[in-house]
């Protein structure tokens, strides 16, 4: 077992390999009570169609999370939300387009929950009848999100980004697709993608490392299964432009709600690694938009919106700077973003400070238990390798290389979603 | 970990030192009793003082301050607990050792400004920061009606009666309409003698340094004792609950059902509510997920929850319409079985475990332990030692009893037309 620490910080980190490729991280917390352990799989909703060995197999959309909820379901009938909450142990899971994630967190009884976190994810069990109460279930959620606004937006807007990549489909797959999975589908994906050398182990908190690793390494269900070669995703062409550049949806809303993406091809920035490309994006938008921005100043002083948030995303070789506001000037509003898009320019004392910001939120963030786990696990997803020394990267970022990812920055590809009130669904738009 | 209070007349000052944390938080908490005609007043205001000050004209020149101080965060928030409304002020700064000495002093300096020296001029708030924030309260009331699950509650509570548990949190728009910069200029500086004043600071640091710290930034100059009973009590019970069903084109049903608490021991509203909530609906692992979602496939989502200061039980649940009689009549006959003693030692201890296991873990957050210190203060309860004893007394004779002191009253289904997808 390797021994590391944040730099900086103050936090050890230790990480160890298991022979059939399970990747594991462990960060023991001095003085706290709780522990958070994740358990997660490079499987998620666009991986719809993959091949083994010779064999090319599709699945239906939402196949992922569709898997994710009957992992929860046991030969012997024991369920382990049930057996978790017997030591007062919360879990749940989670799927994204590229992960799908199994977690618990609590105080009591460690080692006995973790081996359990193990024997239930390594132990699919489907059936017929499983396979299909679950659907009841499963399109209730779907109706669910499809009653959240931004959800719903969201939804339109990767349809409206891209033509190919399977990520333009809603997580949950639709209520009609998912009418279509069998125990076969669910088989054939846990086949292809659970296998310890796709998967990641983070375990965070009030733990003995030492214990710990003893513990996953005599794990007799894990430890038994052998490894392999990781399953061949389809590859899919997509275009650098949008699919569609508006769509306007009818929701129960009083005031017009905008979406707006920019689509930019990670292509022309072979020269910055993943996580720099993230980083200078990062420090474009939080220049552009962010709390202190002309930008912002403008849009609320005018009263363009009445609140707006921004994010970035990645999709396979895609980013997407998105931007998410609530407005009854919408028009004018997007215009703002486009003339704001048109200029990028970062000055140098701005691009210091945003950095201590940044520096000072990576030390908040080293206090909470959940949030060092999560990010070691989206490391892990995004990276394929985890940043000890993100304070370090943050320090290292200079206009040198911020000018020269900007001259290759290219925010032409844009889209817009708007959901408007039901009540204007007659009138012409 | 221990909390200290000190008291410096004006307020009660909370130190809770600890170092398992890398930031220093401040909570400024003031509370009176609520008028229905307040709420609105006070959003607007605590709103205005967070976004500019004096000193700090615009919301630009503030931001950009903050960020100098390594992006400490500033924020005010307003909650109706029981009769009360309680505003607070929050401050975190990361520990002056990761950054410099003086940064905790001139955090606090920054504090001072937000509360004591607004951004006023001739006698009013000014103009252009008061257009925004009125204008973004606007929209704020106008939308808080979309989220389904939200407005299902709201007009569920407004049946139940008209206690203040049926106020509206974000507040009314016809006394939106009555706010100037004048009166609301008026309105703070009644509000800054009106109010009784509790001040938690928790994290390391030097005690002697903090309290001479906070007399000098943090004094409001007034002394004030609350009166008035802060939690809600009801008399009249209904034999049968009132069914209220509305439309919309929402495509998920939202139930929400609210029962009254009436008559519980102090042992009671302490804890066995709690055991009875975690077993109800409140657990992972409560009998209604069990029976609704997981054996019948009724619902994505149904849980409970206890306001102890309103004294009301109230269960959520998102539904197809056409499950609605399915789902009633189960949430009935599981509240009878209760009633009826059907309860395993298995459900209770593991409730127990379940609610001892969230009490510890709320000592690993530097937010929850001060929040967990306010609701020990407000609503009277035990502290966490005391707790984590009085909870393992709970039996199952108690859950039945208190079980008898939980009455349905109000049922509510906002209807959707399930045609999605």
């Amino acid at each position: 077992m390797e021994h590391k620490s944040f730099l900086n910080l103050d936090q050890d980190l230790y990480t160890f390999t298991l022979e059939n490729g399970l990747q594991v991280y462990l960060v023991p917390f001095k003085n706290q009570k709780n522990y958070y352990a994740i358990l997660g799989c490079k499987y998620g909703s666009r991986d719809i169609e993959f091949k083994v060995k010779t064999e090319s197999i599709k699945t239906p959309l939402g196949t992922a999370h569709f898997l994710e909820h009957k992992m929860f379901e046991m030969e012997d009938g024991i369920d382990p939300f049930k057996f978790f909450s017997k030591s007062g142990v919360n879990t749940n899971a989670s799927t994204t387009f590229d992960n799908t994630r199994y977690y618990i967190w609590g105080i009591n009884d460690l080692e006995k929950n973790l081996n359990y976190l193990l024997d239930f994810v390594y132990t699919p069990y489907f059936t017929d009848s499983n396979v299909s109460k679950e659907k009841g279930i499963i399109k209730e959620e779907i109706l669910m999100y499809e009653d959240d606004p931004e959800w719903a937006m969201d939804d339109e807007m990767r349809k409206n980004l891209f033509y190919n990549l399977p990520s333009r489909e809603k997580i949950a797959g639709t209520v009609d697709s998912i009418m279509d999975i069998t125990k076969d589908d669910l088989y054939h994906a846990y086949n292809a993608f659970y296998h310890p050398n796709n998967m990641v182990l983070v375990i965070g908190g009030n733990i003995n490392p030492q214990k710990i690793e003893k513990l996953i390494r005599n794990h007799k269900k894990l430890n038994s299964i052998k490894k392999i070669d990781l399953v061949k995703r389809k590859v899919y062409k997509e275009p650098t432009d949008v699919y569609s550049e508006f769509k306007a949806i009818y929701k129960n809303i009083k005031i017009p709600k905008v979406r707006f993406s920019v689509k930019i091809n990670k292509e022309k920035f072979k020269d910055f690694s993943d996580i720099e490309q993230n980083m200078y994006l990062g420090i474009i938008m939080s220049s552009l938009f962010g709390s202190t921005s002309n930008f912002k100043e403008y849009v609320t002083q005018e009263e363009l919106t009445s609140g707006f948030y921004i994010e970035k995303n990645t999709f396979d070789s895609f980013m997407t700077l998105d931007i998410t506001g609530e407005s009854d000037k919408a028009d004018l509003f997007i215009e703002e973003i486009k003339k704001t898009l048109e200029n990028v320019k970062v000055k140098h004392d701005e691009l210091e400070r945003i950095k201590k910001v940044w520096i000072a939120s990576e030390i908040r963030m080293i206090d909470s238990v959940e949030m060092t786990v999560d990010n070691i696990y989206s490391d892990f997803i995004m990276y394929n390798k985890v940043y000890l020394n993100r304070v370090e990267c943050i320090k290292n970022l200079n206009s040198k290389r911020l000018n020269k990812f900007i001259k290759e920055l290219d925010l032409s590809n844009q889209s817009l979603v708007m959901a408007l009130p039901e009540e204007n669904r007659d009138r012409d738009f | 970990m221990k909390e200290k209070v000190v008291d410096l007349k004006y307020a009660k000052l909370h130190l809770i030192k600890t170092n398992k944390f890398r930031s220093i938080n401040f909570k400024v908490l003031l509370k009176e009793e609520i008028k229905k005609e307040d709420i609105t007043k006070r959003n607007l205001l605590t709103d205005f003082l967070v976004l500019s000050t004096k000193k700090y004209k615009t919301r630009k020149e503030l931001a950009l301050k903050i960020q100098d101080l390594y992006s400490l965060y500033l924020s005010s928030f307003n909650t109706r607990i029981g009769n009360y409304l309680v505003t607070r002020f929050n401050l975190s700064i990361l520990n002056p050792k990761y950054t410099e000495n003086s940064m905790l002093e001139e955090s606090l300096e920054l504090l001072h400004e937000v509360l004591f020296e607004p951004n006023v001029k001739n006698k009013e708030f000014d103009k252009e920061i008061f257009k925004v924030v009125k204008n973004d309260l606007e929209k704020e009331i106008i939308s808080s009606c979309e989220n389904p699950r939200v407005y299902a509650n709201l007009a569920m509570l407004s049946h139940l009666g008209n206690g203040a548990y049926s106020y509206k949190g974000y507040g009314y728009l016809e006394d939106l309409e009555k706010i100037t910069e004048k009166n609301l200029y008026e309105y703070y500086k009644e509000f800054l003698y009106k109010s009784c004043v509790d001040i938690y600071v928790i994290g390391e640091f030097d005690e002697k340094e903090m309290i001479s710290l906070i007399k000098e930034k943090i004094d409001f100059k007034t002394i004030k004792k609350s009166k008035g009973e802060l939690i809600i009590y009801h008399d009249k019970i209904k034999m049968r609950p009132s069914i209220f069903i509305e439309d919309s084109n929402f495509n998920q049903s939202k139930l929400s059902i609210g029962c009254k608490l009436k008559d519980l021991t102090e042992f009671e509203r302490k804890y066995v509510i709690n055991m009875y909530n975690m077993i109800l609906g409140g657990g992972f692992n409560s009998k209604f997920m069990q029976e609704i979602r997981e054996k019948n496939s009724l619902a994505y989502y149904i849980n409970s929850n206890v306001n102890k200061a309103d004294n009301l039980l109230i269960i959520s649940s998102g539904i197809s319409k056409e499950n609605f009689d399915k789902v009633i009549s189960r949430v009935k006959m599981i509240m009878k079985s209760i009633r009826d003693g059907k309860i395993t030692d298995e459900e209770l201890e593991q409730a127990k475990t379940e609610y001892l296991s969230i009490l510890e873990e709320t000592c690993d957050n530097i937010d929850s332990i001060v929040e967990n210190e306010i609701a020990r203060d407000l609503l009277n309860l035990d502290n966490l030692e005391v707790r984590q004893e009085e909870i393992k007394k709970v039996t199952i004779e108690d859950i039945i009893n208190v079980s008898k002191k939980v009455h349905l009253d109000t049922i509510y289904l906002l209807k959707g037309d399930n045609n999605g997808a």
